[in-house]
């Protein structure tokens, strides 16, 4: 019932946020053809009419829609020519998700590690440090961190690649710039949890049992602590996602982020719509996987509304 | 130090460093619990109570510093056992329950897992055993469909059951000790008597001794063979249940006494102890009781009274006041406190 209301909310989101991009795109002067040569008035007509932008914006909006609904076809890209937008988004989707999800496990791998080291070590020395480096993460750009991360592993040591596609050692450095911040604040927000978990009189009572510490912070504080790890779960995704965008230019990517900010600046009405739409598809069911972990790691979490 | 204590505590003194100064939470406590019986430990907030018991337990956090001239535990010298080996025993040989049983459970761990833990650690139950097990524990605190409420987690269960479920946890390995600080304070009256019957029934069946914190002589009167009365971080009066209730004698117990309603006689108002209980940063000169005291004398503000037996009373009746209040006749306390 919960994942029904969900879905039908995602498409409902799904349909307002191409309508809105569908007449903002068309409402922008300019259009996919137009540039700073005079192109002429009958090839225009033509170009026009082959991707069907002669006819009235309403009809156009209609059969976009229905192509859409029905056949799950964003039609040709206007600007790379003889690929179709599902192509592009299929070539580049797995790219993405890869740099995506490599950068969110670092972000949760190091942000969740800092943290509970922290939040034991309060105070300390060690703690000071991290969250020191933390505040760093947070406040620089990771654009800065490219390029220092490029300065120190490609050029001073010849490690990895500068840029491009390949292997996975291509991933490497664009995965931390992008997981970088995350895993700052997923830090931050794990030291505060835990630190509240480990004030709880359940705490006192697990030790009380005769737990080892090991124990009493995996089994009893940890999920707890984590709580706040994982609401932030969703906006981290989003934020990642976007973030790509800038990560996929740097390190030059031919993921979804690439083919967003070109189709973008090309007036790619087709291809800007289909990158669109599947980020919103990605950010709105993201967040309905994170309602669902919230209910796993707290009993006390029912779904509804 | 004869067998038949299960604890035997000597001279234990607690004190925590913080940011304006040193607090004497406890200045110089004896106690011992024998085999089978339950030691009540009466006091107001802040008189050490659970202090104490707590450094028993190790559960203190690091800001606390310990010294004592002896804890034995069943036979173990505490004082010769590190963090780990102190772990150890937790559980095993000695167990705590506590008064708020809503946030004392874990909320995220159903609670068959969390009497499992101790089920695993303590007794080296697994599987089948450790499940069955599990199962017999829920039963033996008398909570109805034990298979089922072991798959449950502690949002679903009631405040009583909370505690009875917490009491099945920490009795689960067979501790010698047990120490309840104020295990029915948060519960109504009539679940209050069920708890206390029920620890009561699981002592004689187990031979467990325990330890029972409480501000409440009522629940003292009810369970316990013996009791301490704690103030300002010292025992001021020790002595068999009976005997205290008879012949209280130290002024402070007198005046717990006469501030608690009765039914079977009409004494007028409640009489209330004036004052409150001293600054244990900054403790008085002699007695910390004096201030409050109706009976003081000048040595009571230059020398703390020990605690001493009592000549004429039964043998373990001890008291710490300089004051004999023999002497005195019972309404005489009454009147005294009556002027300003």
């Amino acid at each position: 019932m919960f994942l029904l209301r969900r879905l039908l909310w995602m498409a409902g989101t799904l349909w307002l946020v191409f309508t809105i991009s569908f007449f903002l795109m068309r409402g922008i002067p300019g259009g996919p053809f137009s540039s700073d040569q005079k192109t002429h008035p009958l090839i225009l007509e033509r170009l026009e009419r082959k991707y069907g932008l002669a006819e009235p914006v309403l009809v156009q909006y209609g059969r976009t829609l229905k192509d859409l609904v029905l056949h799950g076809d964003f039609g040709p890209s206007f600007k790379l020519l003889d690929y179709s937008v599902n192509d592009l988004l299929a070539q580049g989707l797995p790219r993405s998700l890869a740099l995506g999800a490599v950068a969110l496990l670092i972000a949760l791998g190091l942000g969740v590690t800092a943290g509970v080291v922290s939040a034991l070590r309060r105070g300390g020395l060690l703690d000071r440090s991290l969250m020191l480096l933390a505040t760093m993460g947070i406040a620089l750009p990771n654009f800065v961190i490219a390029s220092v991360l490029i300065l120190i592993f490609v050029i001073q040591i010849p490690l990895l690649p500068a840029a491009g596609w390949g292997s996975y050692r291509y991933l490497i450095l664009p995965a931390i710039c992008l997981g970088a911040p995350f895993a700052a604040y997923v830090a931050r927000l794990t030291r505060t949890g835990m630190l509240d978990v480990l004030g709880q009189d359940w705490i006192r009572t697990a030790r009380a049992k005769g737990l080892s510490d090991r124990r009493v912070v995996l089994t009893h504080a940890l999920r707890g602590g984590l709580l706040p790890v994982a609401s932030y779960l969703g906006p981290a995704v989003a934020g990642i996602l976007t973030g790509s965008l800038v990560i996929e230019k740097i390190f030059a990517i031919p993921g979804i982020g690439t083919y967003f900010v070109q189709s973008a600046l090309n007036r790619d009405y087709t291809l800007s719509m289909g990158c669109v739409l599947l980020y919103t598809a990605l950010v709105s069911s993201m967040n309905l996987l994170v309602d669902i972990s919230y209910t796993i790691l707290d009993p006390r979490v029912e779904l509804d509304g | 130090m004869t067998t038949n204590r299960v604890l035997d505590v000597r001279g234990l003194h607690v004190s925590f460093r913080t940011q304006d100064g040193v607090v004497q939470a406890v200045r110089g406590v004896d106690l011992h619990v024998l085999r089978g019986e339950t030691l009540g430990i009466v006091g107001e907030s802040g008189s050490g109570k659970s202090v104490t018991q707590m450094a028993i337990m190790g559960l203190l956090p690091d800001t606390a510093e310990i010294r004592a001239d002896a804890i034995h535990l069943d036979g173990n010298d505490l004082l010769a056992h590190d963090a780990e080996a102190l772990r150890k025993l937790r559980g095993s040989h000695m167990s705590m329950i506590f008064q708020d049983p809503m946030t004392s459970l874990n909320p995220f761990l159903t609670l068959g897992t969390q009497i499992a833990e101790m089920l695993r650690l303590h007794r080296g139950l697994r599987g089948r055993a450790l499940r069955e097990a599990v199962v017999h524990a829920l039963a033996e605190v008398q909570i109805p469909k034990p298979a089922l409420r072991a798959e449950q987690y502690p949002h679903e269960f009631s405040g009583g059951m909370r505690q009875r479920a917490m009491i099945a946890m920490m009795l689960a390995g067979r501790p010698k000790l047990l120490i309840a600080d104020e295990p029915t304070t948060a519960l109504d009256v009539t679940v209050q008597a069920q708890i206390l019957e029920l620890l009561a029934v699981l002592q004689r069946e187990r031979g467990t001794s325990i330890v029972l914190i409480t501000h409440d002589l009522g629940v003292v009167a009810g369970s316990a063979q013996r009791v301490a009365v704690m103030y300002s971080g010292r025992v001021v009066e020790e002595a068999t249940t009976e005997a205290l209730f008879a012949h209280p004698s130290h002024p402070y117990t007198r005046g717990l006494l006469a501030s608690i309603p009765r039914l079977d006689h009409d004494e007028g108002a409640l009489q209330p102890i004036p004052g409150s209980p001293p600054d244990l940063e900054a403790l008085p000169a002699g007695c910390p009781f004096r201030p409050r005291c109706s009976h003081a004398v000048p040595r009571c503000s230059e020398e703390e009274p020990a605690l001493r037996s009592l000549p004429g009373h039964e043998a373990g009746h001890r008291a710490a006041c300089w004051v004999d209040l023999d002497a005195l006749s019972v309404s005489a306390v009454g009147e005294s406190r009556a002027q300003p």
